[in-house]
């Protein structure tokens, strides 16, 4: 640590996290090194601590001979102040080495909001904002994350993105990256052209974008040798994959500070609305015999107090009783609390939550998107109300005494009286709850409103999204039906409508990031920061509309500025998921019957998803 | 069941952990050493873990106190284990059985060093030999002046070179404690407001002078 350093800490709040020096973090020789690799999490050190990609990456890149991978996080503005003003450049936590000297910079976008960090990172990184004015062949900028798979916002600032699971591609990009930079190699191009030829990289610069009059894209073409589908990587065999058993331990609080055990990829269920479900497809995962024993590993060199099951849908799982008694044996005498969130209300069961609950007792959220029956069905959101009612009433009846439902307004096809259902439901389950309960505390009920943003690679992806004033009428219906025992929690749709913008976006889009970071946009993820006027300013300021991006709706034979890329589901089965969703028709999950998502295509042969 | 005492050193990065830090971390790092903690009953247990004076963020121990509760023998080895699962700028010293309660901690003595870029002006020392030594005290109450004079017995020059120079202040421990920063507060008082400064707590202190453990 200098002395100038030590001088800002002295100012700044939670310094704790600017220093590093965690147990488990990784300490190289220098002299043992010739790849640096700063691995770049654009929001804080709490948010990017809790995420368990950046662990398995960076312990996978510092298992490579010759590679040492090293943490950045964005600094909050009050660090970020002191650094310009002592002319101290981003470095990174575990040498303290400014990162622009590095051969390698990465990114995760986990969200659409975090791209303002990005661009204020490699400003503060002192280096040029875009790819093109970055004529050195080092550091090579890399983005990678679920944000990548339409990074086309963010085209002009990153040399090269990494579609898909890291695990395997990550290697290879860096050991592509080494082997430039022992042969001394100099031309940036010739190292992107070599890239591109690694499975999953897509390198933006290699694809011209040609453009309609009306602003919709005309054609999107590869050159340079580069695929003209990029396709996204996965890794087939989770059993055999990499977890972070031993990883860094953080001394100061985090957002998750838990271990994280990830227990499969992918989403048997196909809600039409949901990312995540599609882009993560096939399913795949792990088995329970390899989930405890990675499980004890990991908690016996953290000395966590707590283990959490992560995935998409963990009451999916198969052989989750087994899972939770074998994590129980080890957990319990040890005081050591397993927790269970992204369960499905449907098969919630009984003997599932005395399980859990008894190391400790936490409130339970469930996921019922809508109010009414109609509106599930039209995002295939396979729920049903007495589904719903019977979690409830076991979860009252065992001693729980608050409960979170998660919904959506602006979904396609909603009519006012969808919305009007979300106040009847809640009500409903709030005098279940009241009539069940045991806790002796009385009940809280929470409904949490979020409004719909039309994803990429969703079957809503040519959906128009609800105005925002359109969401705030809504908001106000709500208000106005739901009853006063309820605690109604809505979002802002000012984000929501920036982060449709930015999640179907096109390269033109680097324009109006670039005029909002000059304006002062930054940590937008962050209520205290974001300023919906400086973005709206800024697309006027470089000519852009906002509206063409999210409240318009996409033609379905408009070529879309993600058209390009493969992420194994196919535009087909999303159109046809579409079309079904106007007629109120739900879709089977992958286990009653595949659908021909096509996602399966990215499997070995032979290999069948969800074995 | 048996009681048990850590002596450790908080230095380098690991100064800007807060109290509440501290706690967590020693608390994983027990479990990763495998020490068999004792916890509390109730609906929440946690293991029993007391950091005797917590220290402002930002300033060192050298000899810093933590107690805890085991229901079982540690085990040989018991302080090499525990060391080797640290972050890397807490130190394990030392781990026994403690004959005296930290109640009986009476003085606290601190190295105040304070760094002038354009060299240490004269009369450091002076100022802190007044009788009356005010310094705006802030608290959950607000702020109110307070006399620095009445928080410390003694006070020397340690050494200095030509930008620095180090005090050694030896604080009363009994009242609560006083943050080492109020010192600077003071020579900014006096017009010789230092441009940085770094405090150590070097050790604790019974009322007969004598190093507490």
């Amino acid at each position: 640590m200098t002395e100038t350093l030590e001088r800002i800490l002295s100012r700044v709040e939670k310094p704790a996290r600017y220093v590093g020096g965690e147990y488990g973090a990784i300490i190289k020789d220098k002299s043992t090194v010739d790849t640096r690799v700063a691995f770049c999490f654009p929001d804080t050190y709490e948010v990017g601590m809790s995420n368990l990609g950046l662990r398995i990456l960076y312990g996978i890149k510092n298992n490579m001979e010759g590679v040492w991978c090293e943490r950045v996080f964005a600094p909050w503005p009050d660090m970020e102040g002191e650094m310009r003003a002592a002319g101290l450049p981003l470095y990174a936590l575990e040498s303290g080495d400014p990162i622009k000297d590095f051969e390698l910079i990465c990114f995760t976008l986990q969200y659409e909001m975090c791209y303002s960090n990005v661009l204020n990172m490699l400003d503060l990184a002192g280096l040029p904002l875009r790819a093109a004015e970055r004529k050195d062949i080092f550091p090579l900028v890399i983005a990678g994350g679920s944000c990548a798979y339409n990074g086309e916002p963010l085209a002009a600032f990153v040399d090269a993105f990494v579609l898909g699971e890291g695990e395997d591609m990550n290697v290879e990009v860096v050991r592509c990256i080494q082997q430039a930079k022992r042969e001394g190699l100099t031309d940036k191009t010739e190292l992107l052209m070599r890239l591109s030829k690694i499975p999953g990289v897509y390198v933006p610069s290699f694809y011209d974008v040609l453009y309609n009059e009306d602003g919709t894209v005309k054609s999107i073409t590869a050159t340079h040798g580069a695929p003209e589908h990029p396709r996204k990587r996965i890794v087939t065999d989770l059993d055999s994959m990499y977890f972070p058993c031993e990883t860094v331990i953080p001394s100061t609080e985090v957002v998750f500070d838990r271990v994280t055990l990830e227990l499969m990829r992918g989403c048997i269920r196909g809600c039409r609305f949901c990312q995540a479900g599609q882009i993560y497809r096939p399913v795949r995962r792990k088995s329970p015999q390899v989930l405890v024993e990675q499980a004890r590993r990991a908690l016996e060199h953290s000395g966590y107090e707590e283990i959490s099951l992560s995935s998409l849908s963990t009451s999916d799982y198969k052989g989750l009783g087994e899972l939770c008694d074998g994590l129980l044996e080890y957990c319990e005498p040890r005081m050591i609390n397993l927790s269970l969130p992204s369960l499905r209300a449907d098969n919630f069961s009984y003997e599932l939550m005395e399980r859990v609950q008894k190391v400790r007792k936490s409130g339970l959220t469930f996921a019922a998107e809508a109010g009414s029956q109609r509106l599930r069905d039209a995002i295939n959101k396979n729920v049903r109300e007495e589904e719903l009612a019977n979690t409830c009433r076991i979860a009252f009846e065992g001693g729980y005494s608050t409960l979170k439902i998660y919904f959506m307004i602006g979904l396609p096809t909603e009519t006012d009286e969808d919305v009007e259902a979300i106040a009847g439901l809640s009500y409903r389950m709030w005098q279940l709850a009241k009539k069940r309960s045991t806790s002796g505390r009385g009940v809280k009920i929470t409904a949490s409103v979020a409004c719909f943003v039309p994803k990429a690679f969703t079957a809503f992806q040519w959906e128009a999204q609800n105005t925002r004033d359109e969401f705030l009428r809504k908001i106000e219906l709500l208000r106005a039906k739901m009853p006063r025992a309820i605690n109604l929690d809505w979002h802002e749709p000012s984000t929501s409508f920036l982060e449709a913008v930015f999640a179907r976006g096109d390269r033109r889009l680097a324009d109006v990031l670039e005029q909002a970071w000059r304006d002062g946009a930054k940590f937008d993820g962050w209520n205290e920061y974001y300023d919906f006027d400086r973005w709206m300013e800024a697309f006027r300021k470089v000519g852009i509309d906002p509206d063409f991006y999210a409240t318009r709706e996409h033609g379905e034979d408009e070529v879309l500025p993600w058209s390009h890329i493969d992420v194994g589901v196919k535009f087909s089965h999303m159109l046809r998921e579409r079309h079904a969703a106007y007629r109120s028709e739900i879709s089977p999950d992958c286990r009653v019957q595949c659908t021909g998502c096509g996602a399966n295509c990215l499997l070995e042969n032979g290999v069948k998803c969800d074995e | 069941m048996s009681e048990l005492r850590l002596i450790f050193q908080k230095v380098g990065t690991a100064k800007y952990l807060s109290q509440l830090d501290v706690m967590r971390t020693f608390t994983r790092a027990f479990m990763r050493a495998g020490f068999p903690l004792k916890f509390s009953q109730g609906f929440n247990p946690h293991p029993r873990i007391s950091v005797a004076h917590p220290l402002p963020v930002g300033v060192e121990g050298y000899a810093e106190l933590v107690d805890f509760d085991t229901k079982d023998d540690m085990g040989p080895d018991a302080l090499e284990r525990l060391a080797s699962v640290l972050p890397q700028d807490i130190k394990a010293v030392k781990l026994y059985t403690p004959q005296s309660s930290v109640k009986e901690i009476t003085f606290a003595d601190y190295t105040l060093e304070f760094i002038y870029d354009s060299g240490v002006p004269d009369g450091i020392l002076e100022t802190f030999s007044a009788q009356n030594i005010p310094v705006m005290k802030k608290s959950k109450g607000g702020v109110k002046e307070s006399n620095l004079r009445d928080a410390f017995t003694e006070i020397r020059e340690e050494s200095r070179d030509g930008r620095s120079v180090v005090l050694l202040a030896r604080l009363d421990a009994r009242n609560a404690p006083i943050n080492p920063r109020y010192f600077a507060d003071a020579l900014a008082s006096a017009g010789k407001a230092p441009d940085f400064a770094r405090y150590a707590r070097r050790r604790f202190l019974r009322a007969d002078g004598e190093a507490f453990e």
